[in-house]
């Protein structure tokens, strides 16, 4: 049985990425590095899109450079996140699907994780999400595994949000709308860096 | 609207009704009556409802941009490139409208026609990078002979988009790693015999 574990970059990443843009759908996918064990642990996240998901050419620039990126840092390409703009939606629907699918295809895991909109609160102590990901039958089923948070990111998220770090966060939308934002976040993921050290006890 | 805050969107239909009962063209309530619609995720009557909306305002651009992106959403191509295709008639100068466009064809696999939007839109405005990016997919797609007159001109057009992208990149000053991941994407791209 697989375990999953996710890092504090990852997870307020994805945190922030939700807290850009509230109104909208989005999403991202998820690198971790390779391990030769059955468990996953994601320590990266790149937000991709917040609009028009469905639209190939974008997708395949993204995913090209996101390999690209993956090969440089030793990571691999090992699922995606998506949050629907309907608060009530929280089953994966066709084209998470079909993202899963591509993603199994070029990779041996593929994690499909689905955010709960009743979940996002910061002062919330459980994870924000679902984990979806294939099973026998070809069909996405919730993953049974453990889902195991680093210490301290809950804590880290919520100094995030006080602080307003959301605007900082770039994603492949906002790249391609302007090349100088950066979809690797690397400043971003230094100033991450510093709120862990100050909100460790 | 208040009803609407509290998803008592039942409540908020009646007087919505209402309304509209005294003044069926009341473009506002429509539109709040739509939303509730699509608040309680019932997207076939949304998008019934949304066409309806759009015989009666077919010069509201936004329902058409709306309902584009609801057909992207239910995967349904071919009623979104229609959606895009109204909104290009009314703004035929806007250079999102058309790349936009391309992007449904080259998802739907019409790489001809994807080519030939992108390259409207470049001519509206060369900064826009999706659609250099679309030009460099299309013409790496377009798998046509190098010596036919086609073929050349697919390999001209790649490299000049290519080239827009790189000058872009420079212009920025963006990092090594970054530059290196875009000439990765470059070199699986590119078409013709001097692949670097």
């Amino acid at each position: 049985m697989k375990e999953i574990s996710i890092g504090k970059l990852a997870y307020s990443k994805l945190f922030l990425h939700l807290a850009k843009y509230p109104q909208l759908s989005c999403n991202g996918i998820l690198l971790s590095k390779p391990s030769k064990n059955s468990s996953v642990k994601f320590v990266d996240c790149v937000p991709l899109f917040h609009s028009s998901f469905t639209l190939a050419p974008a997708f395949e620039i993204a995913l090209s450079q996101i390999d690209s990126y993956c090969q440089q840092n030793g990571l691999v390409i090992s699922g995606f996140y998506h949050a629907f703009d309907n608060n009530n939606q929280t089953e994966p629907n066709m084209m998470c699907y079909k993202l899963a699918e591509k993603l199994k295809e070029n990779g041996d895991v593929s994690f499909c994780l689905i955010v709960d909109n009743s979940k996002i609160n910061p002062s919330n102590r459980e994870p924000c999400f679902n984990v979806y990901s294939f099973g026998d039958d070809q069909k996405l089923k919730k993953f049974p595994g453990n889902l195991n948070l680093e210490e301290g990111t809950y804590e880290t998220c919520e100094k995030l949000l006080e602080e307003n770090r959301f605007s900082l966060i770039n994603d492949f939308d906002n790249h391609l709308d302007d090349v100088k934002k950066d979809w690797r976040n690397l400043k971003l993921n230094e100033n991450i860096s510093a709120v862990e050290s100050l909100s460790a006890k | 609207m208040r009803y609407e805050a509290k998803e008592d969107y039942h409540s908020a239909l009646e007087i919505y009704e209402s309304i509209l009962e005294e003044d069926e063209t009341n473009a506002h309530v429509l539109k709040r009556r739509l939303v509730c619609l699509k608040a309680q995720n019932r997207i076939n009557d949304y998008v019934r409802e949304l066409n309806e909306y759009l015989k009666l305002f077919q010069a509201d651009h936004e329902a058409w941009l709306e309902l584009c992106d609801t057909y992207l959403n239910e995967m349904d191509f071919a009623k979104a490139a229609f959606c895009l295709e109204e909104l290009i008639l009314m703004y035929p100068h806007n250079h999102v409208y058309q790349q936009r466009y391309a992007d449904i064809k080259y998802t739907q696999g019409q790489f001809d026609l994807a080519k030939t939007y992108y390259l409207y839109s470049l001519k509206l405005n060369p900064n826009n990078v999706r659609s250099l990016y679309g030009l460099l997919l299309t013409t790496a797609n377009l798998k046509s002979s190098q010596k036919t007159k086609e073929g050349s001109d697919n390999t001209k057009l790649n490299l000049w988009a290519r080239e827009q992208i790189e000058k872009k990149y420079n212009d920025v000053d963006s990092d090594k790693n970054l530059i290196d991941s875009v000439n990765s994407l470059f070199q699986y791209l590119t078409i013709g015999k001097n692949e670097k």
